[in-house]
């Protein structure tokens, strides 16, 4: 605060009008774009009203700040958390149930209605809209085939996820200590498929891989009829994932799966050192093979964070390569890319790696 | 462009008692009858914590993390495994 207010002064006094003019302008356009943005205003209106709160103790204040607060964290929060070209789980409005007669009647079916503390307890009523949110919107269309025990393990890291994209430290630790971590010591098998889906999710390949094809799973088997067979081919592709994320240094694991209704591959582009010695022709070989099988296929890139401060040159070098690769890609191949999202990930051995992965699905399936 | 948002409708903690009485059930909660649809415990003004709806019946839930778990899980289609329920 106070070297923005120097900023000022030191604008004013070396630019003079023109200086008041730059400042103003620089503080309409960020007013607009809070106004233009629901969420970012959303959050303006929650201190606005908390204010007004503390100082009156009205409960139509204390309302309105629970619902802007709840609705700004949990919105903002979803929007930094990548799922292909979406954004998982939807966006939650908060409405009040104003208690009038017939309310009853006006309770639907499977229609989930929360009773929130007061406004000191703010962190536990983000986490219960954060569960039933996730709950209610992701997992849409295959909850009738998972076994609790996966189930239960994907809305568990979801809702970690998006807790922790808020930002604050206080609600994360409070789900963690009170509904994450006792939900997993509750059952084995919650604790089996959790290990894995946590694996998945350090290598960055929950959200952005495991919940993608999940999603397009659901297109897929939409109004079948609940199948073992479904499940089993579900649970196998959370194995296949598995592998690939605990995967050691030159160790062989599958990169591609293949099942009824689930056919995807992955290049792994891991080594730096190995597509810089053979170039492209390797990759582009398995990529010409996974095009005549598979309905989607993933390129992933984890390389050393460190290289580009020891070795500027070669790190440039291996950015060319890989920008090279998805050139080529589009070039020679039938494909359409679906997406691209960079991230930082820790890898098994438990080291920081820069990543991206890109998704294409050849057009003639 | 308008987006597409999940409406979560919510209850204010003291509107407790309006919400049971605009249900018709303020006189069961208060005589112990309403129980929690996971535990089986007596839900109370303090203790209540969700309601929802499964095949017309009212199901309600208390403020236990571990039922709220089980309660918010049990609403996926297919999947009925609580044990106590309110005609209304």
């Amino acid at each position: 605060m106070i070297s923005f207010l120097k900023l000022i002064i030191e604008l004013v006094t070396k630019y003079g009008v023109w200086g008041i003019i730059g400042i103003f302008v620089v503080i309409i356009v960020y007013l607009l774009r809070v106004i233009l943005d629901e969420d970012k205003s959303a959050a303006w209106r929650a201190r606005f009203y908390k204010a007004v709160y503390k100082i009156s103790g009205k409960s139509e204040a204390e309302k309105r700040y629970i619902e802007n607060d709840i609705s700004s964290r949990i919105n903002l929060a979803r929007r930094n958390m990548p799922f292909g070209k979406e954004h998982l789980p939807k966006a939650i409005k908060v409405q009040w149930v104003e208690g009038g007669k017939g309310e009853t009647a006006q309770i639907k079916e499977n229609e989930l209605l929360i009773r929130l503390d007061p406004a000191e307890s703010q962190e536990r009523n983000i986490v219960l809209l954060a569960n039933a949110l996730v709950k209610q919107t992701s997992l849409v269309g295959i909850r009738y085939i998972l076994e609790e025990p996966l189930e239960i393990s994907i809305d568990l890291n979801l809702v970690k996820n998006l807790l922790r994209e808020i930002g604050d430290r206080k609600i994360l630790d409070w789900y963690l200590r009170s509904e994450y971590i006792p939900t997993i010591d509750s059952s084995d098998g919650i604790k089996k498929w959790n290990e894995k889906i946590v694996e998945i999710d350090e290598r960055g390949l929950f959200t952005r891989l495991l919940l993608v094809e999940l999603d397009d799973y659901s297109k897929r088997i939409a109004g079948k009829t609940e199948t073992k067979e479904m499940f089993d081919e579900i649970a196998g592709l959370v194995e296949f994932l598995y592998k690939i994320s605990t995967k050691a240094y030159g160790q062989d694991v599958p990169l591609d799966y293949t099942a009824k209704n689930i056919k995807i591959g992955v290049i792994l582009v891991g080594e730096t050192s190995k597509i810089l010695l053979t170039g492209i022709e390797p990759y582009l070989k398995a990529f010409a093979y996974k095009t005549q099988q598979l309905t989607s296929i993933y390129v992933i890139q984890w390389d050393k964070e460190f290289l580009g401060t020891t070795d500027p040159k070669i790190y440039e070098q291996f950015v060319e390569t890989t920008q090279k690769l998805d050139e080529k890609i589009l070039e020679n191949f039938r494909v359409q890319k679906d997406f691209e999202l960079k991230y930082t990930c820790t890898d098994a051995s438990g080291n920081k790696r820069k990543a991206k992965i890109s998704r294409y699905i050849p057009v003639s399936q | 462009m308008k987006r597409e948002s999940e409406i979560i409708r919510v209850i204010y903690h003291k509107d407790v008692t309006g919400f049971f009485k605009s249900l018709g059930l303020f006189d069961k909660l208060m005589s112990g009858e309403i129980l929690c649809s996971v535990c089986g415990e007596k839900i109370t003004i303090e203790n209540f914590r969700a309601v929802t709806r499964k095949s017309g019946k009212l199901l309600f839930c208390c403020d236990k993390d571990a039922c709220i778990q089980e309660f918010t899980s049990s609403l996926k289609v297919g999947k009925n495994d609580i044990v106590s329920e309110t005609d209304h």
